[in-house]
């Protein structure tokens, strides 16, 4: 083994975005709560280090079940009307299983993947990422108009699994080329090859992305609130 | 490369013939593993294929399975070791465990199991300053126990459990040494008295060695079922047949300088425990039949001297 060649590449690690919370763990819905890799409490800034991701399960995990479960008492214990919403993933599910398009899902996710890996990899550019963004777009369509399943069963469908996963993998692709595309310096792991610097001055920010119902996106740069740590460069 | 995947389906919706072997032959890197190689079906061949994995690098425990009928994680296991030149390999779920769809087994006795030895510490007092603290020393002296990833191949292959499923199992015992012995755990004797347990608990273990060669990550779950039992044996926690068992060989070892089993057979059951005797009326009398009971006389060895000595010897060192 140790004679002969090893293949290496960079792979994803960790997810440095993420829904947006505060201290408690609340989103921006009322009753709906984030912890975990899933969530951006926004403690890590733009490059997450070693074991620091334990804040995100032992500390913000454990804050925001306590949250939940506050929350959870102070409102009323009402019925809610979950047959239209039961309906509409049903639909969303056997659409799925009946779709007749010719391409596998994990067909139209690796050319997604192998575009974001090389548009917006470990270094990146305006053109690189342009070119991710317009893969995304037609990743979209295609998942939209032409993928198919094979496996049409209820037990441990993954078939069916990957291809939800990969509705929602567009959604987060999506709001990386934004995001990506949006900040116009160099920071932590967001390293740009044609603007190389970091720029305290311009982008002291963070960046939001919203989709609206219509699937418009929105983006907004509010700045970051800096109190007792300075934000200090990663010398190490 | 070329590799053919003969691969145990099962699919719990077909009516009948839901059991059965489907080959799949395919072109793969040279250095990929088993798991690569059963993606490569699921992605590209036949997207009913069910399996299980996450991470792939042998640190979430999610590919267990079965390949040439040995447990192992798939992500862990190079296609070229196991066929270099182009042999069949047959991937089948792990074992001892009921099978859901394909290669994906119900985990659910597993972690039921996990549950039942309390797998969190439990100090009885409060920390002096804000948490406890627990030294380097008494942290690496756990590394081997705590490596344990929970992909269950050592359950998959434990020859109790194949006959008896009520045995705990090697994953949850290898677990609980992880909270018997943290110096921050306050309920060493409480776990050790539930693990004595005669129904199902860690005197169960026939040490057959299985667990530890399957483990991938050198957890050896069998030596933490010995030192447990050492342990509850230390703490005066002796009520069970295991310990009468042991005691029972130490003892006609050291008299006899061998093994009496007629005596260790009655002091294991206990001789006052007439219930536990009469079970093993019937086995004597087949014994009887065939020539092979042991005789009420033992037999001393010749170097019986020597085997005292190296006792008192060791008693000494104790």
């Amino acid at each position: 083994m140790s004679e002969k060649p090893v293949p290496i590449r960079p792979g994803m690690h960790y997810i440095m975005g993420g829904i947006k919370t505060d201290v408690n763990g609340e989103t921006g819905v009322p009753g709906l709560y984030a912890a975990g890799e899933c969530a951006n409490v926004s403690v890590h800034g733009a490059n997450r280090l070693g074991a620091n991701s334990l804040l995100d399960t032992v500390v913000f995990g454990r804050r925001s079940a306590e949250k939940a479960s506050d929350y959870v008492k102070s409102v009323p214990n009402e019925d809610i009307p979950t047959k239209s919403y039961v309906e509409r993933d049903l639909k969303k599910i056997k659409d799925i299983i009946d779709s007749e398009g010719n391409l596998r899902v994990s067909e139209v996710r690796n050319e997604m993947a192998k575009a974001m890996t090389e548009g917006i990899g470990v270094f990146r550019d305006q053109k690189s990422m342009e070119y991710a963004k317009s893969v995304v777009e037609k990743t979209k369509i295609k998942y939209r108009d032409s993928i198919k399943i094979q496996n049409k069963g209820k037990v441990y469908n993954t078939d069916l699994l990957f291809a939800l996963e990969l509705e929602n993998m567009i959604d987060c692709a999506e709001s990386i080329v934004h995001g990506a595309l949006t900040r116009k310096e160099s920071r932590g792991a967001h390293f740009r090859t044609d603007i190389t610097g970091r720029n305290d001055n311009d982008w002291l920010k963070h960046t939001l992305i919203y989709k609206k119902e219509d699937g418009e996106i929105k983006i907004e740069t509010p700045d970051v609130t800096i109190t007792q740590w300075q934000p200090v460069e990663r010398v190490y | 490369m070329e590799v053919t995947l003969n691969v145990k389906r099962f699919d719990p919706e077909k009516p009948k013939n839901n059991t059965w072997i489907q080959e799949y032959v395919m072109d793969i890197h040279q250095s990929s593993t088993v798991l690569d190689a059963l993606i490569h079906v699921r992605e590209e061949m036949d997207g009913t294929l069910a399996l299980r994995c996450a991470c792939r690098a042998s640190i979430c425990g999610s590919c267990g399975m079965k390949v040439n009928g040995e447990a192992k994680l798939v992500c862990k296991t190079r296609v070229e070791e196991l066929s270099p030149n182009g042999e069949k390999l047959l991937i089948e779920p792990m074992g001892n465990q009921p099978v859901i769809k394909d290669l994906i087994v119900d985990l659910s006795a597993f972690f039921a199991k996990m549950e039942q030895i309390s797998p969190f510490l439990q100090p009885n007092k409060e920390p002096e300053s804000g948490e406890f603290i627990a030294s380097n020393d008494s942290m690496e002296k756990l590394l081997t126990e705590m490596n344990c990833i929970m992909c269950g191949l050592c359950v998959s292959e434990c020859t109790v459990l194949e006959v008896d499923n009520t045995f705990i199992g090697p994953a949850a015992l290898a677990k609980a040494s992880r909270f018997v012995y943290d110096p921050r755990d306050d309920k060493t004797s409480e776990r050790l008295n539930c693990l004595n347990d005669e129904a199902g608990g860690m005197w169960d273990c026939t040490r057959c060695m299985q667990c530890v060669e399957v483990c991938p990550k050198g957890v050896s779950p069998m030596d933490r079922i010995m030192d447990l039992r050492e342990t509850a044996i230390e703490i005066g926690a002796k009520k069970t047949h295991g310990y009468h068992h042991t005691n029972s060989f130490e003892k006609s070892v050291t008299a006899n300088g061998r093994l009496d089993e007629s005596r260790l057979a009655l002091e294991s059951a206990g001789i006052f425990n007439i219930f536990r005797l009469l079970d093993l009326v019937p086995v004597g009398l087949r014994a009887l039949i065939r020539g092979k009971l042991p005789p009420f006389i033992p037999h001393k060895a010749k170097d019986n001297k020597k085997i005292k000595e190296l006792a008192k010897a060791i008693k000494e060192k104790e």
